[in-house]
Order: C-alpha cells, then structure tokens, then sequence
C-alpha cells in the first residue's frame, strides 16, 4: 500500500471515529438531560 | 514483517480504538440514561391509555357512586402520580360520554385532562380546569395566582410518603433526614461518609415546578439544594412518591430508603411514624362557579371518595371506618 494512500485511510478513520464519539457523547447528554430519575437510577450498573 | 502487513495492523488498531472508547462511553454512560418504557410514558410519564376512566382494560379502582354528576361537569387535570386517582374518581361520577380520549390524548372538550403539575397549576388558575389534583404548589405557582387576582383554594384528600429512592444494589437501606439534608446541601459527597461505599453520591433533583420538587425544596426548610454532581460517576440517589414508585413505574432495580429507621409503607403513613409525609390536594379558584364542584369536593372527602383514595393505594385523610 502506497504511503499516501495508508495516512488517507488513517486520517479518514480518525475523522469518523472522532465525528462518532462527538455525535454519542452529544446524544448522551441529550439522554441524560431528559431520562427520569428513576430510569437513571435504576440503569446504574450494580 | 511486511509493510503491508505493519499498515493493516495501524489501521485495525486505530479502528479497534476508537470502536472500545466508544463502546466504553455507550456501556458506562448512553446505557444508564436509556428509558425502557414505552413512548407515551416518556411523553407524559404515565402510561395514560392504561388508566383511562372508561377503558375495559384500565387500571384504575372501579368504583361507581350512588352521586352520578350531570350537566356542567367540573374539568378535571393532575399530576402524573395522581392520575389513576382522578380518573377513578370519573369513573365512579362521571357520565362516560363526558371523558374523551383520541388514542393520543384527551380532548379540548373532555371533562378529564392530564397536563401535570405544572401545566394543571396553570390551567386551573387560567380557568381551563376546575378542580386539580397534586401535592404542594411551588412558590412560582402561587405567584402565578397571584399576577392574576386568583384565590386558589387547597383542600387535603389524601396523603403520600415523600421517598428517596437509590439503586437496588446499593447497600445503604436507611438515612436519617438530616443526612438526606446533608446530601443535597453538599455537606456528603460520597457514600462511605454514609456508611456505604467509597463511591460519589449523585444528588439527583426533578425540574423546578414539578410536584415533588417542590416538597423537595420544603423539606429542605430553606437549605439550598445543589446542582446535581457526580450524576454518572456516582451512585445516585433521588426522591418521587411512594405510589408513583411502587404503584405506576413499578420499576425494578430500585429501591426505597427508609427514613430515620421507618420505611415508607402506607401503615407508616396512616399512624404518622414515617416523617416525611405529603398531603394531595384538590385544587381549585375560590371564585369557580361550576354547579357540580361543590357536590364534587364533599364526595371525594365522604366515605365514598376516601374509600377510592385507599383502594387506588394512596392513604386517606381519615381511615375508613
């Protein structure tokens, strides 16, 4: 594989990692904002 | 080993990176806020369609009255705790033509309304509901009232154990009012200052107006209550009432906390040894001229009316005879 063509893939699969966590810690917060009390506490990991 | 080889292993491993870091969040954090009820009871935190008045498959206590209501029938509106309350109530005096309900939510022209707290507060200062039903108002609630020279008028039918509910895997079962006090002041940070484990304390807190919140903020006597910290690091802790854990949600995995040794159970409730103890309101303008309200009101606290506030499981003013 040419080496531009590994560091595009790298890059690309950094851009779309990055752009996913971003997007779930967003929708997390959004979930966290609205989620009831009980729902929050009864998810709690034992 | 080969280059290509070397490049294949860089970009699995940044990709097997990423795909742990976020499985990491989505398992320790998404997961923990994810409602697992059905998509009317996150709307409207109470699964409507399952304590209609009138409904074959409802929920709620089915009680007629010898008083059967007619003519101009007072709008009735709530909490979300005390919706199968009210609705009994309809069942047993209301004509059924009078409750209407288009699969999605009651209609304008429907003597039974569900807005909540907040929204009934509203509605029956604004005249768009006649009698409500909820625990204390907030301080903002009365204001409101009172921008719109509305005399509300308070009358106590039933009463409810104020909670705190905690995961049911977390080992402390009791707390003492003043450590409920010292935890959403600040004063306790972690559960090992407690007695539990050396883990944060979330202090988890219900959006200013709510009914609970705003018994909250009374039993706290004025302590100002902090913002919540810790929420997804910590063990939560967090307060409703003891009908709408126990009765509506059902929701396992929680459990509630007794205070200063006594646990919320409705005998607690009825002979005064639990301490933190709400009364539910009927709430209504001074001024409302409905023809049916009054009659209405001297029901809900007969032997009658009482008899459905124990049998929906709330505790009665008065223990029927």
């Amino acid at each position: 594989m040419k080496e531009r063509v590994f560091r595009r893939i790298i890059t690309a699969i950094c851009i779309i990692g990055t752009l996913i966590t971003i997007a779930l810690v967003l929708y997390t917060y959004h979930l966290h904002e609205t989620c009831s009390i009980l729902t929050f506490i009864a998810n709690e990991r034992g | 080993m080969g280059k290509l080889w070397k490049q294949c292993l860089a970009i699995g491993g940044v990709t097997a990176l990423f795909t742990i870091f976020d499985l990491g969040i989505y398992t320790c954090f998404t997961q923990r806020c994810i409602e697992n009820e059905s998509a009317e009871f996150q709307a409207k935190s109470v699964e409507v369609s399952a304590y209609l008045p009138f409904a074959e498959e409802t929920a709620i206590v089915k009680q007629k009255s010898s008083l059967q209501l007619s003519g101009e029938l007072p709008v009735l509106d709530g909490a979300a705790a005390l919706f199968p309350l009210y609705s009994a109530f309809a069942y047993a005096v209301y004509p059924e033509h009078s409750c209407i309900y288009d699969g999605n939510d009651f209609t304008s022209e429907s003597a039974v309304q569900f807005r909540n707290t907040g929204a009934a507060y509203r509605a029956v200062v604004d005249g768009t509901a006649d009698l409500i039903f909820c625990a204390e108002p907030a301080e903002y609630q009365l204001t409101y009232a009172k921008d719109r020279n509305v005399e509300l008028a308070f009358l106590p039918i039933g009463k409810e154990a104020f909670v705190f509910v905690v995961n049911a895997e977390n080992p402390i079962e009791q707390l003492t009012c003043e450590q409920v006090r010292g935890i959403y002041s600040g004063q306790y940070t972690n559960w090992s200052q407690l007695g539990g484990e050396d883990c944060p304390i979330g202090a988890l807190r219900r959006i200013q107006g709510s009914g609970s919140q705003s018994v909250m903020e009374s039993f706290m006597g004025g302590i100002p209550i902090q913002k919540d910290y810790d929420t997804f690091l910590g063990r939560a802790i967090g307060f409703s009432f003891r009908y709408y854990v126990e009765g509506i949600v059902e929701k396992g995995g929680v459990k509630l906390l007794s205070l200063d040794g006594i646990a919320p159970t409705r005998e607690n409730i009825r002979n005064g040894s639990y301490p933190v103890v709400s009364e539910i309101y009927a709430v209504y303008r001074k001024d409302d001229s409905n023809p049916n309200l009054k009659t209405l009101l001297e029901w809900i606290c007969s032997e009658e009316g009482q008899s459905i506030v124990d049998a929906t499981g709330y505790v009665s003013i008065e223990a029927p005879a």
